[in-house]
């Protein structure tokens, strides 16, 4: 193509033109134009069609891979695939250089599939990786080890590696192979953006494929993140095994591999660097590794500026320190897997990678893992932690945890329903539940969800004929469902018992009242509005008789929390009065049930701003409550107090209220989601009255007892709080960094509801935008949003939000300030340096600023002007510069005070929100 | 304020003017730094302090505005890392395998280290053409711009940065594959 100036002018206009054009429209664009110019722009377009894509980085890419002769031109040729080699490799066609390790060079090649025999180019074209031996070093040894590799690798056929494609040799008789070419990223740096959850499941899929391949007896001797490539669509794939091998040739040892590179050598293991015999063990060494700069960004020693000699001593002696030493939010189970792995000694480690990879998943499931000794009452703690509410509903004796020092107030609380189960339902439950039994099985992979599910048919035949058993048994089991949050198979349960309920041929009476209440706060906990209308449909103004007390008033209350929750509070305190009026009317002395009822009336005491009677009410909750010698809802009761106390500014009364009530939950050692929501809003309190620290800990910690998979809300609701608190504190780093973490999370949990996670970038543009203030912050920013990857989502928020500044004078000012900064630091300043760009900043800047940037500039001004404070009219100046500063921040508060109140009201409503009491429905007599 | 008087001209501004942005060129210059893995050794003030005396010693260039600074610049940023490239392999020689990655908000990756230099004299054919292109892209790849910041320079919106980069990168392509 000729580009002489003329023709490049006039082919550039046109290939803008092009450019702007999308689709269709740009090929019919392309299509009218005379020759010679279309088939230009043709070319053009070829030579960049994937450049039609809108995302630049893609173009970029495309470009280079479109770069066809790359290598060619280097000095160096010797070593290098020679021209005439060049498309020798079977029919590939090699583009550009990927890589060169001690054995070859790896290149990038493509080949066009031949569709059939007329000798036509298919319509498709395979893209590869091809390894050639190196000309030079192609000795008897090194054409050997290439040979192995290239053997291993065609034996290997597993998702998790890159499949062998074809393999032959060169004319010179070098051997080549070419395997899948996968295109990807690191996977230390694609972990980074994942939570702890994330990057072990992440982990756990490399594990098959190691275990795969060891089950082949290949060791591949060199795992390191730079050797994981996790794909487009997020798995992780493992690649070279260049210095594998096979565990029956296991003589060609790693200390004769010319592999000595510093990055090899941090992640070798102790026995491959003193030369023992090296195994699968060595492989679980690695990967656990691997484990640990996955989880802490870093690996245990850093190896790259030290001695060799020491290097070897640090592999094979040193102790890594643990890896909650770099991250506090490891735990101690996972810090034991991780040093179980690392263990200096091959035969301390996991025996196999399958044993490794499991305890990895029960860590992930919240079972006990086995890298910890294995005490009972270790392996007890852990699994009431995880399944308290289940166990107490159970029974513990069925479990046979015997651990008598656990004390559970849900198994208080329960008692009196397990005592009236039958005890056919009983033994139902007991049936199921062993083989979930952590004592049961050892080193089985059962989940409770798995052995619910698998139970089922089992359930369904042995209540098949007996509809008061099954109406027991499904209660129980809606009620299990509903602890471990699968709402579907709690609504099942529920709706099964419902069915028995009208085979016992009650149609609104206890039986079936309680599977109303059990369905209904089921709904109200997915979706208020249905709820409602469940109830208001299902619900009897009253209950018939005094048999059907008991669970009418426990529906009644369901109904009323769920108007509550959709915020029809009339009908709600209505629905509350008749409840007061039936429990009169039957005179119920039952402590819990009128400690519920006082509750209730405080709310509608506090919409009634009745502010006497509502703490009488709440008074009086607390009281039955403690009279009903159930710790789990005064626990509750409590800390809905306390919440209610905050509200009045009755800070250290709400404080007491809080803390006994987690000391009830600490006591029963009940790690659930319900005393993660007390120390949420135990945070708020600590955060209102200044103790911002201390309300980072607590939240920490509430979000710790969160189940990963499950309780999205809550989590979202705690983790934008601890955005809320660490950006008060001034952490804006740390801000960031949880925002980050959560929005992908909030974004796939709330794909229904986009408004939250919107909620949720409206926050993060308000950090980035007060993060600016911060000039080491805004370096970090850059960069963080960067690896977050949704900058374009960030712009997007931030051009809504719309500053009213002119640029250039923003620059001016800016720039002039720099040139300040770098006088200072020179103790060049002076005075008329200050005052002269004062004046010109008083005179520029309350027209073109926003608030922020007023602070920003007062706030370096402040800072320059501090050492020159010698003269009185100076002294002057700076204080009016700080109480310009000092009004400035005030200006900024009310400019984004919308926002923040949107996220204090958003955080208020749903943190502070009072909680239900956990309801467990009566027992039929 | 320096800025309008180096607009106006003044000839000594210039100096001033490279002074006021040495914190912005050498931000550049670390950004530069973190993404290619040339010479680890050196320090980044060096690399800044390369800059700024190009950008002396190229004296007769008049500075228009804060736009061309900065496209002066990041060229210089290029001249600098090709520079470096370039003296790493004659010091080494065939020796060390020297990655280069230059990811800007554009991500132009460079796969080897020779295509520093192919990339480098295509962008010198594809400047005798059309210099606003180069620059464009040497703001984008060199001077570790973002499209936004580019069209704020260029007062230009931020879809017609992005065309100038598609029409640049093509060009590019089309002059390599000439090389």
């Amino acid at each position: 193509m000729n580009t002489g100036s003329g023709s490049f002018k006039q082919l550039d206009e046109l290939l803008d033109q092009a450019y702007a054009l999308d689709g269709e429209a740009r090929s019919s664009f392309v299509e009218q134009l005379p020759e010679p110019q279309r088939g230009h722009i043709q070319k053009l377009l070829e030579l960049s069609h994937e450049l039609t894509v809108s995302d630049i980085a893609r173009d970029a890419q495309a470009v280079i891979e479109n770069i066809d002769r790359l290598g060619s031109d280097s000095g160096n040729e010797g070593d290098r695939v020679r021209e005439s080699n060049r498309g020798a490799a079977g029919r590939w066609r090699l583009h550009r250089e990927l890589g060169s390790g001690g054995m070859g060079q790896v290149f990038f090649a493509t080949r066009e599939a031949l569709e059939n025999d007329s000798g036509a180019s298919g319509d498709y074209v395979q893209e590869a990786a091809i390894k050639i031996l190196w000309a030079q070093r192609a000795t008897s040894e090194t054409r050997a080890r290439f040979l192995r590799e290239r053997r291993i690798l065609a034996s290997l056929n597993h998702p998790g590696l890159a499949r062998f494609i074809d393999g032959g040799f060169l004319k010179d008789s070098r051997p080549w192979f070419a395997m899948e070419y996968v295109e990807g990223i690191d996977i230390d740096e694609y972990a980074m953006s994942l939570s702890i959850d994330a990057r072990l499941m992440l982990f756990v899929e490399v594990c098959a494929s190691v275990a795969y391949a060891h089950q082949r007896l290949i060791v591949h001797r060199d795992i390191k993140p730079q050797n994981i490539l996790v794909d487009r669509s997020g798995h992780p794939r493992l690649l070279d095994f260049g210095v594998a091998s096979v565990l029956d040739d296991i003589d060609d040892g790693i200390h004769t591999q010319s592999s000595g590179t510093p990055l090899t050598l941090q992640y070798a293991s102790p026995e491959q660097v003193s030369g023992a015999l090296v195994t699968v063990a060595s492989d679980i060494y690695q990967l656990g590794l691997l484990l640990y700069k996955l989880l802490t960004g870093t690996v245990p020693y850093e190896l790259k500026d030290i001695a060799l000699r020491k290097a070897l001593l640090v592999i094979c002696e040193q102790t890594p320190p643990k890896p909650s030493v770099h991250n506090a939010k490891i735990p101690a189970d996972m810090d034991a897997i991780v040093m179980t792995a690392l263990n200096k000694d091959p035969d301390e480690r996991y025996r196999t990678v399958t044993t490794f990879a499991e305890d990895v998943q029960r860590f992930i499931d919240g079972r006990p893992v086995h890298a910890v000794p294995q005490t009972r009452s270790y392996v007890t703690r852990r699994f009431l932690r995880r399944h308290a509410i289940i166990a107490s509903i159970v029974g513990f004796s069925a479990l046979a945890l015997t651990a008598a020092t656990i004390v559970s107030v849900r198994m208080a609380k329960e008692a009196s329903a397990q005592a009236t189960r039958s005890a056919a339902a009983q033994q139902i439950l007991t049936d199921v539940f062993q083989k979930a039994d952590p004592f049961a099985g050892q080193g089985a992979t059962v989940t409770l969800a798995d052995a619910l599910t698998r139970a089922q048919p089992d359930i369904a035949v042995r209540v098949a004929n007996d509809p008061l058993l099954a109406w027991e048994v499904n209660l129980a089991l809606g009620q299990i469902y509903e602890s471990v949050g699968l709402v579907e198979q709690e609504m099942s349960a529920y709706r099964a018992m419902l069915e028995a309920a009208s085979a016992l041929g009650d149609a609104n009476g206890r039986y079936f009242l309680t599977g109303v209440a059990g369905l209904g706060s089921a709904l109200a906990r997915t979706n208020p509005v249905k709820a409602v209308q469940y109830f208001d449909e299902n619900m009897p103004t009253r209950p018939r008789s005094e048999d059907d007390l008991e669970a009418w008033l426990g529906a009644q209350y369901s109904y009323v929390g769920a108007l509550n929750r959709v915020r029809e509070y009339g009908r709600a305190d209505a629905g509350t009065f008749v409840m007061a009026d039936v429990m009169d009317e039957y005179g119920v002395s039952n402590a819990r049930t009128r400690g519920r009822l006082s509750q209730l009336l405080a709310g509608a005491a506090r919409r009634a701003d009745d502010l006497d009677a509502e703490n009488r009410h709440w008074q009086d909750a607390v009281e039955h409550m403690r009279a009903a010698n159930n710790p789990s809802a005064l626990a509750v009761i409590l800390s809905n107090w306390a919440i209610h106390l905050g509200r009045q500014k009755r800070y250290d009364e709400s404080e007491s209220a809080f803390l006994e009530s987690m000391a009830i939950f600490e006591r029963a050692g009940l790690e659930d989601p319900t005393f993660a929501a007390v120390i949420r809003s135990y945070a708020g309190l600590l955060f209102r009255t200044g103790r911002i620290d201390e309300a980072i800990a607590a939240t920490e910690r509430s979000l710790t007892l969160l189940a990963p998979s499950s309780q999205f809300y809550a989590r979202f609701v705690g983790e934008l709080n601890l955005v809320r608190y660490t950006f008060v504190k001034g952490d804006v780093g740390k801000s960031l960094d949880t925002l980050t973490r959560s929005l992908p999370a909030a974004q796939k949990a709330f794909a229904d509801d986009p408004a939250v996670p919107q909620r949720m970038l409206r926050s993060f543009a308000k950090v980035l935008v007060f993060g600016r203030a911060h000039s080491s912050a805004a370096t970090a920013l850059g960069h963080e949003i960067r690896a977050c990857g949704s900058e374009k989502q960030l712009l997007a928020v931030l051009e809504t939000l719309e500053h009213p500044v002119d640029r250039d004078a923003r620059n001016a000012i800016w720039v002039a300030l720099n040139a300040l900064l770098q006088k200072q630091r020179a103790s060049t300043l002076s005075q008329a340096d200050i005052d002269g760009f004062v004046g010109f900043y008083e005179n520029t800047a309350p027209a073109f600023f926003d608030a922020l940037d007023q602070w920003r500039v007062l706030d370096q001004l402040a800072s320059l002007a501090a050492p020159l404070l010698l003269p009185s009219e100076q002294a002057q100046r700076y204080q009016t510069l700080s109480a310009e500063r000092l009004s400035a921040e005030a200006l900024i508060s009310a400019q984004y005070a919308p926002e923040v109140d949107a996220i204090a009201g958003y955080l208020g409503e749903t943190a502070g929100d009072e909680h239900q009491c956990p309801q467990p429905p009566p027992a039929p007599d | 304020m320096l800025l309008r008087r180096y607009a106006e001209g003044k000839s000594e501004s210039l100096n001033e003017v490279v002074a006021l942005v040495y914190d912005e060129l050498r931000q550049m210059a670390h950004q530069h730094l973190r993404r290619s893995q040339i010479g680890q050794h050196v320090d980044t003030t060096v690399l800044v302090h390369e800059a700024y005396e190009k950008l002396l010693q190229g004296k007769t260039q008049q500075l228009q505005d804060r736009r061309h600074f900065f496209a002066v610049a990041s060229r210089a940023m290029r001249q600098i890392v090709v520079d470096m490239y370039r003296a790493d392999r004659a010091a080494k020689r065939g020796g060390g395998a020297i990655s280069v990655t230059l990811t800007g908000s554009q991500m132009l990756e460079l796969d080897s280290p020779e295509q520093l230099v192919t990339v480098h004299q295509a962008l010198e054919t594809l400047a005798e053409h059309n210099r606003e292109l180069v620059e464009t892209l040497d703001m984008a790849c060199f001077g570790g711009l973002s499209n936004e910041q580019i069209a704020e320079l260029s007062d230009c919106n931020v879809r017609s940065v992005q065309r100038k980069l598609q029409r640049a990168q093509t060009w590019l392509t089309h002059f390599m594959s000439q090389a």
